[in-house]
């Protein structure tokens, strides 16, 4: 069997919202690979939980290398957020078919991520120490 | 509510071998996942409200349930990753079927060392060790 029988060689791009949410999931699949691997690794094997505290999180953020936490805990919010509430919508279209309730659990999803994507924000930003 | 659960129940019955079970596994971590992101970033926004607020937060995390609860979430975002870097490689190169059980017995390979470390830096205090 000739490679180009399966996998995606088989399919044309068609665009659309789908198919970009489609490379969304790949492409912060491999940003995260990295930057929420690393996050876990800092969080739970150098530092340790039981060593984080107020001020392990408040000079991180406040700083010398601040600019650069701050931008690291947003990408890894955004990226993180998203692929993980696309990941969500695809299950409800998997798995609940009928219009009213596939409607409204997508709405409930999109309204979470909005309000934790907002808190999220806010709280990097506003953060003074 | 049937149509819900028979459909579940046609995507976990349906007989696909070890990408099925990849593919259960990916969904099971992935909602676990995102349910912990919803947490962790509401306990994060407790630091606005002050030292005092954000320690007592912090002290929820260290009983030994939620120890455990950590290994497994680091189990999840690890096999996530390495099978999501597995399904990214499926879909884009197509190789053949040797290369693909390869592949799935090497993100097993990945994930098992990390979920031991994870698990010993983890666990190791609550029993006194280290």
């Amino acid at each position: 069997m000739n490679n180009k029988d399966y996998g995606l060689s088989k399919y044309k791009y068609q665009g659309g919202f789908e198919t970009w949410a489609w490379f969304f999931m790949r492409i912060s699949g491999v940003v995260l690979l990295l930057i929420a691997v690393l996050h876990l690794l800092l969080m739970h094997v150098y530092i340790q939980v039981e060593n984080i505290t107020y001020d392990v999180v408040a000079n991180r953020w406040t700083g010398t290398w601040g600019p650069f936490w701050k931008t690291y805990d947003l990408a890894l919010l955004i990226f993180a957020l998203t692929h993980g509430f696309n990941g969500l919508r695809w299950i409800v279209d998997d798995y609940i078919h009928r219009a009213g309730w596939n409607v409204f659990f997508k709405a409930l999803l999109l309204v979470i991520y909005l309000v934790v994507i907002a808190m999220g924000t806010y709280t990097v930003f506003s953060f003074t120490g | 509510m049937g149509n819900v659960i028979s459909a579940f129940w046609k995507g976990v019955k349906y007989k696909g071998g070890p990408g099925h079970y990849a593919f259960i596994l990916h969904r099971l971590t992935g909602i676990g996942v995102a349910l912990f992101l919803v947490v962790h970033i509401m306990d994060n926004f407790v630091i606005l409200f002050g030292e005092e607020a954000f320690t007592e937060v912090l002290h929820l995390y260290a009983n030994p349930v939620m120890r455990l609860l950590e290994v497994f979430l680091i189990f999840s975002v690890a096999y996530h990753a390495f099978n999501g870097l597995r399904v990214i490689i499926v879909d884009f190169w197509a190789p053949n079927s040797h290369v693909q059980r390869a592949l799935w017995i090497l993100v097993w390979v990945v994930v098992i060392p990390i979920t031991i470390v994870a698990a010993w830096f983890t666990l190791a205090p609550i029993f006194g060790l280290r």
